[in-house]
């Protein structure tokens, strides 16, 4: 102990006598360690950290296959989950939830907020309770729809203020009214919800009552199912008791589920339907930071053996006084581990800062993105890296500063050769390592770069430039008969004084409607096309519909290649019209001009359609997935419940969202307007997976560039110095300023070549696990891996040719000196 | 191997001043200097007298501060970093005291090294390396490591390395410090014989066995010449 303690503190003396060394070693550590903390700690709240309820080990996620649509995580019916509850004993308990959104008004401002109808048991199976008021009860089941509800911590502070007498106080859902009769805790979140919109109020839906129940047919699939397995019961055990009942109900239902539909009900943990499919991009960045600590590991052992050579001379009278190999390898590591204990503690700092930045950066997008925090599995996480890295800097340099060669060094000394030369080779070896993961860094960088660019230069099919876009959501109370706008004449009448509203807005150009923006998701229709009947074993064909105003097209700047625009409907006896898009006419027309043809829509009883033009292609579901087939009918005459403002703006769109939803709620007070956001940014939003890889993938890159291009330096401004006789020689002999550069810059470049080629083989090899997140070029993109290799090498060279120029300046009388 | 230009070197009133932020030190003072080609000089003195920075004078690794040298006709005294460079590759041959050989590169390479510089052509520098190895004996260690050679075998290769160009002159600074007296009177030996065979020789050596050697000797004391000997001496 009393060593240990005495090599401590000679290690912290030598570390404050050698400033420079330590800082520059100190910092380098604590930004590998920092970021390798913080990108931990996001993995660690995603994939690793259990989640927060009950037993979570327990817990499932139950939904279904459709293999004929090839479709998975397909939500279920309610018949079904009675069906499992009954049919299936190794799930104990079983809880229905459906996500919704919903007008919460009554309480000033009206809103739209994010909620869940879910079964009475749904908080109990899960382990939450309220922490003021009551649970949901079987009876809350067996009651009225949605006439209770619980309402989330956050809600009742910014909604209520945090009062305690928010109990028996009522709000309208919907326009219905609602009792909160509880307050869940802080912190309790709906286990599959977006960072962005967290879940703020629930409410039983009364599954068990057959007359209020709305929604209990087959085909309405809106449930997820959260079970918990009863104890000893294995996830298999519980999948194989839900194939027997997928083939029991498939016997007993065919006609909802026939063969061709491929139902299947599957059980996955709930802690893997949380994660989602992020696992893989996470994956990628842990190791991509890992990369990014070796370098900086390299870095700092480079650094060690430089100085070991100015500490031949105290290690050979250390040896000379009887100190072990042993005691002087233990003695060095104590530096090794003191200065990665500097660098864990200083990057435990950086890494408080990243991860509130991620967890900001990630919200969008990443589950359990609040979740992301320093815990003691990060902090032992830290600790670990600590030590790792601490030893695994220290050992080579330890281990050679250990054994001074003595008759070598004499040899070395005499005889002209370099001095050092096994250092030399080993510094030589980290550069080599430092410039083959530096590029593999980039080429991953790289590939999703150039990915993302292809992506945003991609045209959506209208201009997205100065275009404000919300969303209006009519409220369908629980009897919807008696709503505000059951009718289409009510809805037609609100949603035309809206937009008249809207257009009249100081700074807008133009106010158009839509049923669902683009990158919002897909609506499927199936339509026959007049004079060509589908045969009667298959299903007719499908495309995607939105109701629009006439002016959407213009609004939008969609070219319309053929024909005209939807004409004005001011009742529902407008002419029945559609357009489509170029996707769907090439496709079914081939080129001919299907202007006057009809399609029948909604079903074999809904109306004939008369096709009056053809709209340029728009990529509706995403801005990487093709063009679908898509049908725009009026929303004039089909008015909807929700439909979203499209908005051309004079100026920049995000000035006008107050006056913009001011003169919607002209039209009626009580309406929230929600989702106010310009068209590029919903456009952003829809690569934010992507932007989030690319970001902190190309951040670590530049880092390791930077710590690749110090450490090329170092050595070579090392070897330089060590070369100094040999270069003096050299000068004597003759050699020219471009003799001595060629040298050493030369020795610089075959150290990057071998590392250029072995991170380019290394770079191929592990371009696979980037597949699924790039878009337009393949994970072995030429144009990728020749332009991070040119960008490290002239990095490289840069590097390379400071320490070059300060070799031009050695004096050849050297040669002479020495003697 | 000497050219018809006399005298080979000239240098007239040479002086050589190291400043340092404190004090001025005059290492050589108005030196007037004359060697003809195929002349065999030595230079001797006491430690610290100037001889190995008349050495590198005459050796273009440094500029006089004052007077002028002209090396085979050519004033080269104010010569650029650069040129004094190329003048070194193709008329001076060093053998240092420390043989100066590079550990990294095999006796070959080490004597290819100023024709490289020289940009002389692969083929004929491959030949003037086996004529130069040839001449000192070491044609069958062509492809061995300094390290891997006796201290006489290194300096041999320092001498095939000085004279494999060719140089119009020789420059030798203490020659046989490091080896002992036999491998000593070895490479003395090999010396004579290249003057003999009209290589121009100034050697540096506090050695008077060898000194006695040279046909003249030059005495440096404090950075000035004190005695040239008259005698031109036929070595044996």
């Amino acid at each position: 102990m009393d060593t240990l303690w005495r090599d401590l503190r000679f290690a912290i003396r030598g570390l404050v006598r050698s400033p420079g060394f330590t800082i520059i070693a100190v910092l380098t550590l604590a930004l590998g360690i920092g970021a390798n903390t913080a990108i931990f700690s996001v993995v660690n709240a995603v994939l690793l950290r259990p989640l927060s309820y009950d037993r979570p080990d327990q817990l499932i996620s139950v939904r279904a296959r459709l293999a004929g649509r090839n479709r998975s995580d397909v939500p279920m019916a309610q018949p079904e989950y009675q069906d499992i509850r009954a049919g299936v004993p190794g799930i104990r308990e079983l809880a229905a939830v459906w996500p919704i959104n919903i007008n919460l008004t009554g309480l000033g401002e009206p809103e739209r907020i994010q909620a869940a109808v879910v079964s009475y048991n749904y908080f109990s199976l899960l382990g939450a309770a309220p922490i003021l008021g009551r649970d949901f009860t079987k009876a809350d089941d067996q009651g009225k729809i949605g006439y209770v509800a619980l309402i989330s911590y956050d809600l009742w502070q910014h909604r209520f203020g945090g009062d305690r007498g928010v109990i028996g106080k009522s709000v309208r859902l919907d326009d219905d009214p609602i009792t909160i009769v509880g307050v869940m805790p802080r912190g309790f979140r709906h286990p599959v919800e977006s960072g962005a919109s967290p879940m703020e109020l629930w409410a039983p839906i009364a599954l068990d009552n057959p007359d209020t129940n709305f929604v209990n047919t087959r085909g309405a699939r809106v449930f997820d199912l959260i079970g918990r397995t009863e104890p000893g019961t294995t996830l298999d055990g519980v999948r194989s008791q839900l194939t027997a009942l997928t083939s029991r109900l498939a016997r007993e239902y065919p006609d909802a589920y026939p063969a061709t539909l491929g139902w299947q009900a599957d059980a996955v943990p709930l802690a893997e339907r949380v994660v989602g499919n992020v696992r893989p991009a996470l994956l990628v960045l842990l190791g991509a930071v890992g990369f990014v600590l070796l370098i900086g590991c390299s870095n700092v052992a480079n650094l060690l053996l430089a100085r070991a050579t100015t500490r031949d001379r105290e290690i050979a009278i250390r040896t000379a006084l009887g100190g072990s190999r042993m005691r002087l390898i233990r003695q060095l590591l104590t530096e090794s581990i003191v200065l990665a204990t500097a660098g864990g503690l200083l990057g435990l700092l950086i890494a408080l800062w990243g991860t509130s930045a991620l967890g900001h950066l990630a919200s969008q997008y990443l589950p359990r993105a609040r979740e992301i925090g320093i815990d003691t599995t990060v902090l032992g996480f830290t600790a670990f890296l600590i030590l790792l890295t601490g030893v695994g800097f220290g050992l080579v340099p330890a281990i050679q500063a250990s054994r001074p060669d003595l008759q070598g060094a004499l040899k070395d000394s005499g005889r002209g050769a370099s001095a050092g030369a096994p250092r030399t080779r080993v510094r030589g070896a980290l550069v080599i390592i430092e410039v083959a993961v530096a590029l593999m860094l980039l080429a991953g960088a790289g590939l999703l770069l150039r990915s993302f660019q292809r992506l945003i230069s991609i045209e959506p099919g209208f201009n997205p430039e100065n275009l404000l876009t919300m969303q209006v959501w009519l409220p369908v109370q629980n009897d919807p008969s008696k709503g505000r706008y059951f009718t289409n004449e009510q809805r037609r009448a609100f949603f035309s004084r809206a937009q008249e509203a809207v257009q009249r807005t100081p700074g807008v150009r133009d106010a158009a409607l839509v049923s669902r923006l683009a990158f919002r998701g897909r609506g499927d229709v199936r339509f026959e096309i007049e004079g060509h009947p589908t045969p009667p074993a298959q299903l007719p064909p499908a495309s995607d519909l939105r109701f629009v105003t006439p002016n959407y097209f213009s609004t939008m700047e969609i070219p319309l290649l053929q024909g005209r625009s939807l004409s004005a409907v001011a009742d529902s006896l407008g002419p029945k019209e559609a357009v489509i898009n170029h996707t769907l006419a090439e496709k079914y027309w081939h080129g001919d001009d299907p202007v006057g043809r009809r399609v029948q829509v909604f079903g074999p009883k809904g109306p004939w359609v008369t096709i009056v033009g053809v709209a340029g292609d728009v990529r509706q579901v995403a801005p990487d997935q093709p063009a679908r087939e898509e049908i725009f009918l009026s929303s004039e005459l089909y008015p909807n419940q929700e439909m979203s403002f499209v908005v051309r703006t004079a100026g920049p769109p995000d000035r006008l969202g107050v006056a913009v939803t001011k003169a919607i709620r002209e039209a009626d007070p009580e309406q929230p307007v929600f989702g106010i956001k310009p068209m590029e940014r919903v456009i952003a939003d829809a690569s934010a997976e992507r932007r989030f890889s690319l970001l902190l993938l190309t951040l670590f890159a530049s880092i390791a560039l930077v710590l690749s291009a110090i450490g090329i330096y170092g050595v070579m401004a090392y070897t330089t110095t060590q070369r100094r006789h040999e270069i003096g020689i050299r000068v004597a002999l003759g050699a020219g300023a471009r003799d001595v550069l060629e040298l050493v810059v030369g020795q610089g470049m075959r150290l990057v070549g071998i590392g250029l080629l072995i991170g380019v083989v290394g770079a191929w090899l592990l371009s696979r696990v980037l597949t699924s997140q790039l878009f337009g070029i393949t994970a072995r993109d030429p144009v990728t891996y020749v332009t991070v290799a040119a960008l490290l090498a002239v990095v490289a060279l840069t590097a390379s040719y400071l320490p070059a120029r300060r070799a031009l300046r050695v004096d050849p009388m050297t040669a002479l000196r020495s003697e | 191997m000497a050219l018809a230009i006399d005298p080979l070197i000239r240098l007239s009133g040479v002086s050589k001043i190291f400043h340092t932020p404190e004090v001025e030190t005059h290492a050589l003072a108005s030196i007037d200097l004359e060697i003809r080609a195929g002349e065999y000089v030595a230079i001797s003195g006491p430690s610290g007298c100037g001889k190995t920075t008349l050495l590198s004078l005459l050796g273009l690794l440094d500029s006089p501060s004052e007077g002028s040298y002209v090396l085979a006709g050519e004033p080269v005294a104010t010569l650029s970093q650069a040129q004094r460079a190329r003048v070194r590759s193709r008329a001076i041959g060093f053998i240092f005291q420390a043989f100066n050989l590079i550990g990294d590169l095999t006796v070959f390479r080490n004597v290819e090294l100023p024709l490289v510089y020289r940009g002389m052509p692969a083929g004929e520098r491959k030949r003037a390396v086996h004529e130069a190895l040839e001449r000192v004996g070491l044609l069958h260690r062509i492809h061995h490591y300094p390290a891997q050679l006796s201290g006489g075998q290194q300096q041999r290769v320092a001498v095939a390395r000085a004279v494999a160009g060719r140089p119009l002159v020789l420059l030798a600074d203490e020659p046989t410090g490091n080896l002992d007296s036999r491998n000593g009177a070895d490479v003395m030996a090999l010396l004579s014989e290249l003057n003999r065979e009209g290589a121009t020789l100034c050697v540096v050596s506090h050695d008077p066995r060898y000194a006695v050697q040279a046909r003249r000797t030059v005495r440096l004391f404090d950075g000035r010449l004190v005695a040239h000997d008259p005698f031109d001496r036929e070595v044996a």
